[in-house]
């Protein structure tokens, strides 16, 4: 048990507790029990408040999952039977009371009866029929004074007419009641759920009635027989099993990439292959130790002609290697196949697609047994598994169920084993769960392919869509189907096709914000910033707080020199998400762009302050407190302090020369000239050592001639040259 | 519509469009720009996990249950327990140690059967039982009696034996084909020994008199050293007892006749008989869940008087209609009835909508409430289908508003899940007071079959957020109109007191909030005192009353919700109504009257089993039975 998080905004417990019920669904998948084989419980009432446990000597301990209990007189005997709704085998069970049993030769019809079983507790039964009420009258209360030689009053006895309770039962409309022995006669008198009180007088027992509201007396009613015998036998009513060795599945589940390497002439080739059904394919899991495996592919060899007749084929596919409890390879296998002359193609199955066939029984079974040989499955044209297969089941059945399948009854009728009706349309499997199952086990390609089946299906739903509004629905469906697939390949890099489905989920939905993002960044990366400006402004226009949509705005806008609309993007999007300070350094150099050098500083500051590793901040903050004309944007000694930092953090010669260069320009703001003229010639020492034939030679040059003359730099574009 | 709508992707799509930024960036600025390299999240790439379990392929048998390691299968139990509850291991210790006992070799060689008692029972051990005089009756009649251990004897009325007299006892459980079942509940562990409350229940048949003994065990036990592993039983000291006897065993027992009335269907044997674990195999996931939420209703579906049933079954398998025949038995009408609906069903009604004299059939269909009219005849037309976007259980039928018309109550219990596939545990959260659940319904009927939803309008919308699993309407202040009682899920129940046709939740004062794993609701007079009672059944958990009593549980938690999980465990309650016209008031009854104990409950209802004027009790429990003997 993992503790429960005290609300569902306590992130730090949630996702445990989540595995921890995840971990119990996965064990039961299993055949764990869970609180199984629990005895049922009956108590006894001992009129002093208290009850005792009779649970055994009343017999309806059984150790079934029990759900539903009802109370029904069944027989009519004139005590309660139970019938009970279980989870586990026997599902029903219909128990017979034996306070009064025919064999003690009790006749409800005759009325002089309680004289011939005085030692037995009697009973009256009444059914009611509302008028003013609700025809059933549930909701009734019937009380019933019992009168008996004793001066002593009771009070009344009360039951109540109720449709629904315990748990998912609802229980006879008759209304019983239990007398005792002592008791004569009775009087009811009912409430009706109109909440009217009505007297019915005086009633005899052993006899059952019909109540009818306004009629003030009671009817006598009989059924039209005897009471019948009914025979015990519970060893009769006991747990069957069921046949599962053959199931075919409602939907078509689309197989996940099985590989293997396939045999030849008795041996691993070194042939790698993936099955892709394009015509009826029976894979087959098999190993050479199992013996009804090969007795099971023989057959198939033999009518192999027959098979390719019905234009079908069989993959048989080898475990050998993957076992660890058997001691065979996978040449045994292939030696096998060869001596029988097996006319299909056959190889041995890697781990990864076990997995995955296993992955795949998880989703398509309530009950995960550990796959075992032979597992056979049943593909179409499709490549979609129609059919599985627990064993070995032979070419009739196999061609009897191609037949099935080809015909025109649908896959949920056939995959039903009773006739009946079914009320809802069929269920899909969500291809994009499945896909998710895929992905945290690791099988990104596959988890693509569902996504990518996922949207095709809600394409082909949608294309038998009639109703306008319904269609629209689906759009929405189709757009997020698309989106998740681009996604998913976006985070595999493929960029070019990743953008493809993003497009066609803006074709089912225009207004799919993530899609409208994604594409229009990946057009802007592919160097279309027109097309990917146009998209990120409508992005931004369905969505004012997209701030990737922003973000991405303003780079584009910025790549084609729109820099004011950068800057405006970017400070929106810094409105949106103010812990993204990454955007400061952005948002600073946009405004050095459009020479808003005031705007700037504070940005580069707080960029600085984000990342002290910020080369390009750091740079062009010094810069400006070096040069800037402007007298209170200049600080000469926060620029060396800056310089000396950008010194330390040069990864490379341009960038140590870029350093030195904007350390001298602060050494001259300051006055220090001698300095300055010393590191700017350092800096042309670096500068004749990378032997760079630069334009920045005579830049330097001028420098040095300024500071010769105690003239400090003065440069009114903040960007550094 | 069976597809969800959020992307599960968002996270990945923030890390590639941040690398797209970036390039962006580079393009744009100037030489000194082009050093950034702030490239705040990386595309995530998903990671092969590595496969370390190894697959073990069998040569398939149709029809034997496979094989299972015993090692791994411990192995994964020790990892289910996500706490290390050092007490959960000694418990599970002394329960195997009393496993044995329960089924001792007696058919073998007599020194077996000694060895193997041995192998438990120190060879020095006593067994502290109540002297001849401490028993008290209780109850007497023709059919049982029933004896207990008065409370107030003193110690003294303890007599000690050896261990032999726990021997013989289990000889003659053995000798007459009863058995002896143990459940350990409470545990206290101390440095040189540990001890555990053990609940047993004993059951001697005899052909003139079945004895059930119910008692509770304190056991004394050997720690584990690493020289003996298994725990040694010191000492066994009985608490209090119980002891039921049936002087006519014929007259108490009831009779399974299922095979008789049902077996001339081709359902019964094919789609009854096997358990929903035997379809789990055989079905595909896409047409039922594991669970085995599937209702009844009896009713009289073709107004002959005799009672005919509707039963609910899992996707796949239809309900079917069971309708009784003169001669006692019944005949499979699903079909020609047209209610062999193949959805997975949960719970039905027979009721008469229209007041045309007939009943109606309403069944939940997830999410669909499903409601077709009768002739009359036992045939049926689909008249409605209502969408309720839930996880529907237990239906409640009542006429709230006493316009004439039955209004129908449908229990919501989990959110409508966006998946179809995903139907598996629900996600309380909080687990002892969850108010996540779905939402519950009063559809009241306007005639016609038409109906419309006036829960919130009611009133019925206070508290309707919890795991709803049954409802039962009742008139518990006797003045005229129906109240409704709510079970609920993990944490609270709902007791709404109609006033006119609005209601109001008094769960709180009438104090039957009844604070536990609400599954199941009766209502009876059981004292007969005039007034109506409360009984609602819970899930009783050993384990949870294990866990829950000891100093580590939940170490984070405030001590009200240490309270509550140590309430939830307690099982069934049993509220006894005390209340008055002006004051509505319940009495918690649950331990005096002993009924609490119906293990993992589900339904529970009261029944006269005699016909001696007082209300009984039954109790269908247990949740998950599956092939595995072993327990979660």
């Amino acid at each position: 048990m993992s503790h429960s998080p005290a609300n569902l905004q306590d992130q730090s417990t949630l996702p445990e507790y989540r595995a921890a019920w995840q971990a119990t669904m996965k064990l039961l998948r299993e055949g764990r029990s869970f609180s199984g084989r629990e005895r049922n419980c009956a108590f006894w009432n001992c009129q002093d408040g208290t009850f005792a446990n009779v649970s055994s000597v009343t017999g309806l301990d059984f150790a079934d999952d029990g759900r539903a209990v009802c109370a029904s007189d069944w027989d009519l005997d004139g005590d309660v039977d139970l019938w009970l709704h279980n989870r586990t085998g026997p599902r029903l069970r219909l128990l017979l009371n034996p306070t009064i049993s025919p064999n003690r030769s009790h006749d409800s019809n005759d009325d002089t009866s309680a004289t011939t079983t005085s030692a037995a507790n009697r009973f009256v039964a009444f059914r009611l029929q509302g008028t003013a009420s609700n025809r059933d009258a549930i909701g009734a209360r019937i009380e019933v004074s019992l009168s008996d030689n004793s001066a002593e009053k009771q009070p009344p006895l009360i039951r109540c007419l109720s449709a629904g309770d315990g748990f998912l039962s609802q229980s006879s409309k008759w209304v019983p009641f239990g007398v005792g022995q002592k008791a004569k006669q009775a009087t009811v008198r009912v409430r009706w759920p109109n909440g009217q009180f009505e007297d019915f007088g005086t009633v005899s027992l052993n006899q059952r009635y019909e109540l009818i509201e306004g009629q003030g007396s009671p009817q006598v009613w009989r059924p039209d027989r005897s009471i019948p015998k009914l025979i015990a036998n519970a060893d009769a009513n006991a747990a069957r099993r069921v046949d599962a060795s053959r199931i075919i599945l409602p939907t078509p589940f689309p197989l996940p990439k099985i590989t293997y390497q396939s045999f030849a002439n008795g041996a691993l080739s070194k042939d790698n292959r993936e099955i892709r059904a394009n015509q009826p394919t029976l894979l087959t899991l098999w190993a050479s130790w199992c013996e009804p495996c090969v007795a099971e592919l023989s057959e198939f060899a033999e009518a192999g002609q027959q098979l390719t007749q019905h234009n079908m084929r069989v993959i048989a596919l080898a475990v050998d290697h993957l076992d660890q409890s058997h001691n065979s390879q996978s040449t045994a296998a292939a030696n096998i196949l060869q001596r029988i002359d097996f006319p299909f193609d056959a190889g041995a199955v890697d781990r990864e697609s076990i997995d995955k066939l296993e992955l795949a029984h998880s989703i398509l079974f309530n009950r995960q047994k550990p796959l075992a040989v032979p597992t056979s499955y049943l593909l179409d044209s499709q490549n979609r598994i129609c059919a599985v297969y627990h064993g070995p089941m032979g070419v009739e059945q196999l061609l009897a169920d191609l037949e099935l399948l080809q015909s025109e009854t649908s896959r949920r009728d056939l995959a039903t084993r009773f006739p009946g009706r079914w009320l809802a349309p069929q269920r899909q499997i969500l291809l994009r769960a499945v896909s998710r199952l895929f992905k945290n086990n690791g099988y990104a390609e596959d988890a693509a392919a569902y996504l990518k089946q996922d949207a095709e299906a809600l394409q082909h739903i949608r294309a038998n869509l009639t109703d306008e509004n319904a269609r629209q629905q689906f759009d929405q469906q189709i757009a997020e189907a698309y989106f998740n697939l681009g996604a998913e390949l976006l985070a595999a890099n493929e960029w070019s096709e990743a953008a493809e489905y993003f497009q066609q989920a803006i074709a089912a939905n225009n207004a799919h914000v993530d899609s409208l993002v994604n594409l229009g960044s990946l057009l802007a990366k592919a160097k279309q910033p027109q097309q990917a400006i146009r998209l990120l402004e409508r992005a931004v226009s369905l969505d004012k707080n997209a701030f990737e949509a922003r973000v991405n705005l303003a780079g584009t806008s910025l790549s084609v020199g729109r820099f004011a609309d950068a800057l405006e993007q970017y400070q929106a999007a810094l409105n949106i998400r103010p812990d993204a300070t990454w955007l400061h350094a952005r948002i600073a150099r946009t405004c050095l762009e459009t020479n808003q050098i005031q705007s700037a500083v504070p940005h580069l500051q707080a960029a600085i302050q984000t990342d002290e590793n910020d080369f390009a901040s750091t740079l062009c903050l010094a810069w400006i407190q070096a040069t800037n004309p402007d007298n209170a944007l200049r600080d000469g000694t926060h620029a060396t302090e800056l310089a000396r930092r950008l010194a330390d953090m040069a990864a490379n010669d341009s960038q140590r020369l870029m350093a030195a260069d904007v350390l001298a320009a602060a050494h001259a703001e300051n006055q220090e000239f001698d300095q300055a003229i010393a590191t700017l010639q350092d800096a042309k020492r670096l500068l004749d050592n990378a032997k760079r034939n630069s334009n920045l030679e005579p830049m330097l040059r001028q420098r040095l001639q300024q500071f010769q003359a105690n003239e400090p730099i003065r440069d009114t574009d903040g960007r550094y040259p | 519509m069976p597809y969800q709508s959020r992307s599960p992707h968002s996270t990945i799509r923030f890390a590639v469009l941040a690398s797209c930024c970036w390039l962006l960036i580079g393009l744009a600025c100037g030489l000194g720009c082009r050093q950034d390299s702030k490239t705040p999240v990386t595309p995530v790439r998903a990671q092969k996990t590595a496969k370390t379990t190894s697959i073990s392929l069998r040569p398939l048998d149709r029809n034997q249950a496979n094989h299972i390691n015993t090692i791994a299968n411990l192995a994964n139990k020790q990892a289910a327990h996500h706490d290390n509850w050092d007490s959960e291991t000694l418990a599970e210790l002394a329960s195997q140690q009393l496993s044995e006992l329960s089924h001792l070799p007696f058919d073998q060689p007599q020194d077996r059967a000694v060895a193997a008692f041995q192998a438990v029972v120190a060879t020095n051990a006593t067994m502290d039982n109540w002297q001849p005089n401490a028993w008290h009756v209780h109850y007497s009649d023709a059919t049982l009696q029933v004896t207990r251990t008065d409370p107030s004897a003193t110690a003294n009325a303890h007599r000690s034996d050896t261990s032999a007299v726990l021997m013989d006892l289990l000889r003659s459980i053995h000798d007459s084909q009863g058995r002896i079942k143990f459940k350990i509940v409470h545990i206290d562990v101390s440095d040189a020994s540990f001890s555990t409350l053990v609940r047993t229940e004993i059951y001697l048949p005899s052909e003139s008199n079945v004895r059930q003994q119910t008692t509770h065990w304190t056991c004394t036990w050997t720690l584990p050293s690493e020289r003996k592993s298994a725990v040694q039983l010191q000492r066994v000291q009985v608490e209090d007892a119980e002891q039921v006897t049936s002087r006519a065993p014929d007259q108490l027992h009831f009779q399974d006749v299922t095979a008789n009335v049902l077996s001339g269907n081709a359902s019964y044997e094919r789609q009854m008989l096997p358990g929903i674990p035997e379809w789990m195999n055989a079905a595909p996931k896409e047409f039922m869940s594991q669970f085995g939420y599937h209702g009844m209703a009896v009713g009289d579906v073709n107004g002959d008087g005799l009672d005919d049933i509707y039963v609910c079954d899992a996707g796949g398998l239809p309900n079917r209609l069971y309708v009784q025949q003169l001669d006692g038995t019944a005949k499979d009408m699903s079909a020609a009835a047209g209610v062999d609906f193949l959805d997975d069903s949960v719970g039905a009604l027979l009721i008469d909508l229209d007041n045309d004299g007939d009943q109606d059939l309403v069944v939940g269909v997830d999410p669909v409430l499903q409601i077709a009219e009768s002739d009359g005849q036992g045939r049926f037309t689909l008249r409605k289908s209502l969408d309720l976007n839930t996880e529907s259980f237990s239906l409640a039928a009542a006429d709230f508003d006493q316009d004439g018309l039955t209004d129908i109550y449908v229990c919501g219990y989990n959110l409508r899940k966006k998946d179809p596939t995903d139907r598996g545990l629900p996600f309380p959260v909080p687990y002892f007071d969850a108010t996540n659940g779905g939402r519950n319904f009063l559809l009241k009927n306007q005639g016609h079959f038409e109906f419309t939803d006036v829960t919130s309008q009611v009133g019925l919308d206070q508290n309707n957020n919890r795991f709803s699993m049954a409802a039962a309407w009742q008139d518990f202040d006797n003045d005229g109109d129906q109240d409704l009682y709510v079970a609920n899920d993990f944490g609270r129940n709902n007791l709404y007191r109609n006033d006119g046709g609005q209601f109001q939740d008094i769960a709180g004062p009438a104090q039957v909030e009844d604070h536990a794993s609400g599954m199941s609701v009766a209502w009876a007079d059981y004292d007969r005192d005039g007034q109506l009672d409360l009984y609602v059944g819970n899930m009783f958990s050993a384990a949870g009353n294990r866990i829950t009593y000891q100093r580590q549980f939940a170490p984070q938690a405030h001590s009200q919700a240490v309270g509550w999980m140590q309430r939830m465990a307690r099982g069934n309650s049993l509220f006894r109504n005390v209340g008055s016209n002006q004051n509505s008031r319940f009495e918690d009854a649950s331990l005096s009257a002993g009924v609490n104990m119906g293990r993992w409950a589900w339904g529970c209802l009261f029944v006269d089993f005699t016909n001696d004027g007082w209300q009984d009790l039954v109790v269908a429990n247990g949740y998950l039975t599956n092939e595995f003997q072993d327990d979660l």
